[in-house]
Formats: structure tokens, C-alpha cells, sequence
């Protein structure tokens, strides 16, 4: 991994989150206000955390014993989240949990 | 900064609202402090250099897309592979302009410090504000952004110290979604935004292996269309 590829892809990915954030201050208002738009404002956060969970499991399909701990280990950690509401609690026993799975079973 | 004269009891008013804004971010640290610690050890892990761990948490500042741009940067994966993902998964960040923009300081550099720092959790916070307290935005975005670089800070040092490999401690960043997915849930109150991005993110993995990110959000952005359609039509009827 040379230097110049590593600082291309991380000054390039500050570049676009940033450009991200800012664009809202850029875009025309009639185009913000658009019915699909603010809608898409309102769900797509949680659309996208979905996606983010499967994205992180997918490699996990391929190995039966590694994806039922998976979700083990994941529905353990929603159902803790709904339970007590706690980031800290919910994140660090869930890992726990997997990371005592992996290795002795 | 502004040019007030401050009195006696506009200060105590300013300290009393920074307190309390402070109090405010306390479980953004607490949030931060065992992912960006673990991303710092895992980040190590994986190779990556310390200092562009750093660098990284100090200026993309996104955290469940650094874990990502770390796992593709220790597998070469080509650059605009690795830009392609970050402007996906950070996508959603476009929308948090929209819903601040009167809470935010209304110029000079905190302005737009403020605005280059909108993580989700900063605009978490700052949404919930009221509109004559633009310090306390910039006090957010600041506390908020410290506590991720210092926490990777020092899981950075802990990776470089222990020098060990920490089996399944990644699953800290499925664990993270987990948790944000909850939340909106809650917050939504409606699970349709999950099963939408669920179906999009299966048919994506069997369709569209290679581009799965790039195919499931937008499947799911035509998917959000049709609800969007008939949310309006039997807005109409009723």
C-alpha cells in the first residue's frame, strides 16, 4: 500500500463527505422541497442502516456455523437495544457474545 | 465570533447553555469512545499505518464508513471502488443540511467547521436545538469530533501496544447498524424503511454481487418511490 494510494482514497473520501454535507446549502430550495425528496430525508437513514447490517453479514453466508453466530450474536444485540436503550450495553455485549461464540464453539 | 459586549448575566447565561449543551454529548462519548477505540485497534489490525488511521478519523470523520474504507483500503480495493462506497454510505449525510440549517452559527469558520462535521450523531444533537443557540451547534460538532479522533487515538496506541489480533472484534461494526437501525425504528415508528432496505440488500446480493451497496440503495430508492406514490394516493382519497 503506497503512500499516494492511501492519501488519494482518504482525501478523496474527506472530499466527498464533505461536498455531501455542504450540498443542501448549495441546492436550489424548490428542488429541497420536493415531496419526494423530503421524504426520502425522512426514511432513507433507516433504509440505509438496513442495508448496512446485511452488507456486514454477507460474507458470513457462505459458512453455516459462522452466520448462525452471527445472528445469534446480532439478534442479541437488537433485542438488548429494545430492551434497555443502551449504546454502550448493547454494542459491547453483543461483541462479547460473538467473540465468546467464535472461539469456543 | 460575534462582537457583543457580553454582561455579567449574558455570560453566566452562555456558561449555563455550554454546560448544558456538554451534558448534551456525554453519551455521544460514550457512544464513540468503544467503537473508535476498536475501530483504532482493529484499523492497526488490518495494517493500516497509524498515522493515516488518524488522519482518516480526523477528516472523513463518518464512522461506519471508516470501518469500511479500512477493511477496502488493507484489500487494495481500487480507488474509485473506495470513493464509490464512501459517497453511498454517507450518501444520507446530503439530508442533514436540510432539516439545521437555521441552528447552525450563520457565518464565519464555525459555520463552516459545523457544516463539514455533520456526522449522523452531530446532527442528532443539533437538530434537537433550539434556533437562537448557534454556539451550541459549534460546541457539538467540536465535542462530538473530538471524542472520535481521541478515541481512535487511543485505540491506535492500545493496537501499536498490545500488538495482538483480536478475534471477532469486528463484529463491533455490525453490532453499530444494529443498534442505529433500532433507533430509527423507534424513531420512525414504522419497520417499513427496514424491510425495504432488507429485500433491496438480498435481491442486491443475488443480482448485483460485486455492486450490492450501490444496487440496494437504489433498488430500495425505487422501492421507497412506489410508497412514496401510494402514500400520497390515499393521502388524496382520505
Amino acid at each position: 500500500m503506497t503512500s499516494e494510494y492511501m492519501l488519494t482514497c482518504i482525501f478523496m473520501a474527506a472530499l466527498i463527505n464533505i461536498s455531501l454535507r455542504y450540498a443542501p446549502f448549495l441546492a436550489p430550495g424548490s428542488f429541497l422541497r420536493k415531496g419526494f425528496i423530503q421524504f426520502l430525508g425522512r426514511f432513507l437513514p433507516g433504509v440505509i442502516m438496513s442495508i448496512l447490517v446485511i452488507f456486514c453479514i454477507k460474507d458470513t453466508f457462505d459458512h453455516q456455523d459462522k452466520m448462525l453466530m452471527t445472528l445469534v450474536s446480532g439478534t442479541f444485540v437488537a433485542l438488548i437495544h429494545i430492551w434497555k436503550r443502551n449504546v454502550l450495553l448493547s454494542i459491547g455485549g453483543g461483541t462479547a457474545l460473538y467473540m465468546f461464540l467464535i472461539s469456543n464453539i | 465570533m460575534s462582537n457583543k459586549n457580553y454582561t455579567s448575566t449574558d455570560l453566566k447565561s452562555f456558561f449555563s447553555t455550554s454546560y448544558a449543551t456538554i451534558l448534551l454529548t456525554i453519551p455521544i462519548l460514550f457512544a464513540f469512545f468503544p467503537i473508535g477505540l476498536a475501530f483504532g485497534v482493529l484499523a492497526v489490525d488490518l495494517g493500516i499505518e497509524w498515522y493515516f488511521t488518524l488522519l482518516l478519523s480526523f477528516i472523513v470523520y463518518a464512522g461506519s464508513s471508516e470501518f469500511i474504507i479500512a477493511a477496502m483500503l488493507s484489500k487494495h480495493e481500487p480507488v474509485y471502488k473506495i470513493m464509490l462506497t464512501c459517497f453511498l454510505v454517507n450518501f444520507r449525510h446530503i439530508f442533514y443540511g436540510l432539516s439545521v440549517f437555521d441552528k447552525i452559527p450563520k457565518s464565519g469558520p464555525g459555520r463552516h467547521y459545523t457544516i463539514a462535521t455533520l456526522s449522523d450523531e452531530t446532527y442528532a444533537l443539533i437538530a434537537n436545538l433550539k434556533n437562537d443557540q448557534p454556539e451550541s451547534a459549534l460546541i457539538i460538532a467540536a465535542l462530538n469530533h473530538f471524542y472520535w479522533f481521541g478515541s481512535v487515538f487511543c485505540g491506535v496506541w492500545l493496537g501499536k501496544v498490545l500488538n495482538i489480533q483480536i478475534e471477532g472484534l469486528d463484529f463491533c461494526l455490525t453490532a453499530l447498524f444494529i443498534v442505529l437501525t433500532v433507533e430509527q425504528w423507534k424513531h420512525l415508528k414504522s419497520g417499513f424503511p427496514m424491510m425495504i432496505g432488507v429485500i433491496s440488500a438480498l435481491l442486491s446480493l443475488l443480482l448485483f454481487p460485486d455492486q450490492m451497496l450501490l444496487s440496494a440503495i437504489g433498488l430500495s430508492v425505487f422501492f421507497m418511490f412506489f410508497v412514496f406514490k401510494k402514500s400520497k394516493s390515499s393521502e388524496e382519497k382520505a
